[in-house]
């Protein structure tokens, strides 16, 4: 059991049903006000999934709005079952083995809600009493609320949302799980407090124990994470080593000069590739360093240069050359 | 941990479960000391009853009025269980529909819990709440029948009164339990088992009113009738009856855990 991974998904198929079943016969859909909302067609959250994240890392899952992250967690975590396809978390199914699998893993949801009247600590003290041993599980959860600087004496609903999420961290990682399943963990986080939290996420991994995190920000998972799977549209598109990434990694440069920019004159300049020029404008990608575009520009009077990160799309356009891998 | 979550739903609730006690108990005060003259009372039934159809669609007579436990049956053992099925209704969608509605369900789902088992500790604790607002207003009933010389009221009879309302307490709260898995939607939920109640509330009078076999048939779809208002003071508790009505709960929270366990969590 030791040898199987932290997850392991195949062919993982997540579609939710549509809406509107009543609509299908026409006299509903002539009731006025909108009461019959109209159908909506199925939704193919995730598709043919197919992922291996090894023990003693941080998994980075990243992927924009929409691109079915969250649903990926809840179907590992039992709360929707998959349409077709299996997943396997620490050697159990995830489905037949839910409840001792909930056992070694800590979750914590994008939205949490908690019981707003209640005091933190007694959601703290429940979940402690319902996972078991209670003086450990709470000298754990004290411990991560020190250090997160959460005062827990107060109630949920004069809570920041920053303060609920701390309290989320908390909930998910009070008995050391195996492994963390965490769904856009630090959105909400200011930047003292992420730091911490991926301190914390950094001494769970020298624990030997897994981190699988969502996110749509690729600074945070650069930061963090050993390894990132990019998901869009439902469709796994690459996991790669974060090392690797940031090995391609190269930045978006535009330049403004104060007359037009002859075509040709940042061609073959070592490093620099797409230009596009306009007028007195070029944008360009370059990779390495930036002095062979400054010596090809030394004739010019430039007004500006702005430099922006590239998107993921871009790292992952440029890692994969023609973007096969990104365009299906 | 066994038993955590009932802890968890008793503690929880322990703010409703006083204020509910505070309202049902009022309903037994009421009954028994602001309402003492019971030849005014009989009057007022009397003409009531000449209206025909509206006295009998409330269930009142001037025979049930015009004794002390006749009255007391009438306030408080029916109008409170009116009042009474609304907290069980309340009670049930918050476990459920109420929860999954506000996005907690994901985390406590995410516990070591077997759904099912989460359904039902938190059903028993619910039990729990019922019995302890059922005994404690009886006794609050019981005690203000010493106010007042005109009202007698036997301790025994109170507790069974009040043991009586366990089972179609429990049976409104299974019911709206399965509707609020299968609909999912809080007020859709709220809307439904609500209509539940108060159809049940007047079939059984309309049953009264129109009498035969068809008033046999509709007092016999609603539990208003079956929970046997009133003749618990009569006749005592009418255990065969209870069963059944708690088998019919038990039938519900078993399709209740049926649905909940079979299907997708979140909306
Ligand atoms: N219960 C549902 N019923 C129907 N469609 C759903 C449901 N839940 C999610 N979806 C759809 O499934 C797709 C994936 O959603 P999901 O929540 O998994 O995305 P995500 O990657 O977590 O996005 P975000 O970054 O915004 O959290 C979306 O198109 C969403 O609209
Ligand atoms: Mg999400």
């Amino acid at each position: 059991m030791g040898e199987s991974p932290a997850i392991q998904t195949e062919n993982l198929t997540k579609i939710y049903a549509g809406s509107g079943r009543l609509t299908h016969f026409a006299a509903f859909r002539k009731i006025p006000g909108g009461l019959i909302a109209p159908p909506r067609p199925p939704v193919h959250a995730l598709e043919g999934l197919d992922l291996r994240v090894e023990r003693g890392e941080i998994f980075g899952f990243l992927g924009p709005n929409g691109a079915g992250k969250t649903t990926m967690i809840r179907l590992l975590l039992d709360l929707i079952r998959p349409t077709r396809g299996k997943a396997a978390v620490l050697g159990l199914d995830a489905q037949r083995d839910a409840v001792a699998l909930h056992r070694r893993v800590g979750f914590l949801p994008s939205e949490l809600s908690l019981w707003r009247n209640q005091r933190a600590d007694r959601i703290l003290r429940y979940v402690a009493s319902v996972r078991g041993d209670v003086p450990t599980l709470l000298a754990e959860a004290n411990r991560l609320a020190e250090r997160l600087a959460l005062d827990t004496t107060r109630k949920v609903r004069t809570y920041s949302s920053g303060n609920r999420r701390k309290l989320g961290l908390v909930i998910a990682m009070m008995h050391k799980p195996e492994l963390l399943i965490l769904d856009e963990p630090s959105s909400g986080l200011d930047p003292l407090m992420q730091q911490t939290f991926y301190q914390l996420l950094r001494e769970a991994r020298a624990e030997g124990r897994t981190v699988f995190l969502s996110s749509h920000i690729l600074s945070e998972v650069q930061t963090i994470c050993d390894r990132v799977g990019i998901l869009r549209d439902g469709i796994l598109r690459a996991v790669e080593s974060v090392e690797a990434l940031t090995h391609v990694e190269f930045r978006r440069i535009r330049i403004r000069a104060r007359e037009e920019i002859p075509a040709g004159c940042l061609e073959n300049v070592a490093g620099v590739s797409e230009v596009r020029l306009q007028g007195r404008t070029a944008e360009l990608q370059l990779h390495g360093d930036f002095d062979p575009l400054l010596r090809a520009l030394s004739n010019f009077y430039i007004e500006d240069v702005r430099q922006h990160d590239p998107s993921l799309e871009e790292i992952f356009l440029a890692y994969y050359g023609d973007g096969s891998a990104v365009e299906q | 941990m066994i038993g955590a979550i009932f802890r968890g739903c008793l503690q929880g609730n322990a703010r409703a479960t006083v204020y509910w006690t505070l309202a049902i108990s009022f309903f037994g005060f009421y009954a028994v000391a602001i309402a003492p003259d019971y030849e005014g009372v009989r009057q007022y039934a009397t003409l009531l009853e000449s209206f025909g159809p509206i006295s009998t669609l409330l269930g009142v007579s001037a025979e049930v009025l015009s004794s002390s436990s006749g009255f007391v049956t009438f306030i408080y053992l029916d109008y409170s269980f009116l009042y009474y099925s609304f907290f069980a209704v309340i009670a049930a969608i918050s476990i459920s529909a109420g929860e999954e509605e506000h996005g907690i369900l994901d985390w406590q789902l995410s516990l070591p819990v077997p759904r099912i088992r989460f359904l039902w500790e938190r059903t028993f604790a619910f039990l729990v709440i019922f019995a302890i607002v059922s005994f404690v207003s009886g006794a609050v009933t019981w005690f203000s029948s010493f106010l007042n010389a005109n009202v007698s009221l036997d301790f025994w009879t109170i507790l069974s009164a009040s043991l009586n309302f366990l089972p179609t307490l429990m049976l409104v709260f299974a019911v709206t339990l399965w509707i609020s898995v299968v609909v999912r939607r809080r007020n859709a939920a709220i809307m439904l088992a609500g209509f539940f109640v108060v159809a049940s509330y007047f079939l059984n009078g309309l049953g009264d009113l129109v009498g035969g076999d068809a008033g046999a048939f509709l007092r016999g779809i609603s539990y208003f009738h079956h929970y046997q208002r009133g003749s618990v003071l009569i006749d005592g508790l009418n255990p065969a009856n209870m069963l059944s009505i708690a088998a019919v709960a038990a039938l519900c929270l078993a399709l209740a855990s049926l649905a909940f366990q079979r299907r997708d969590i979140g909306i």
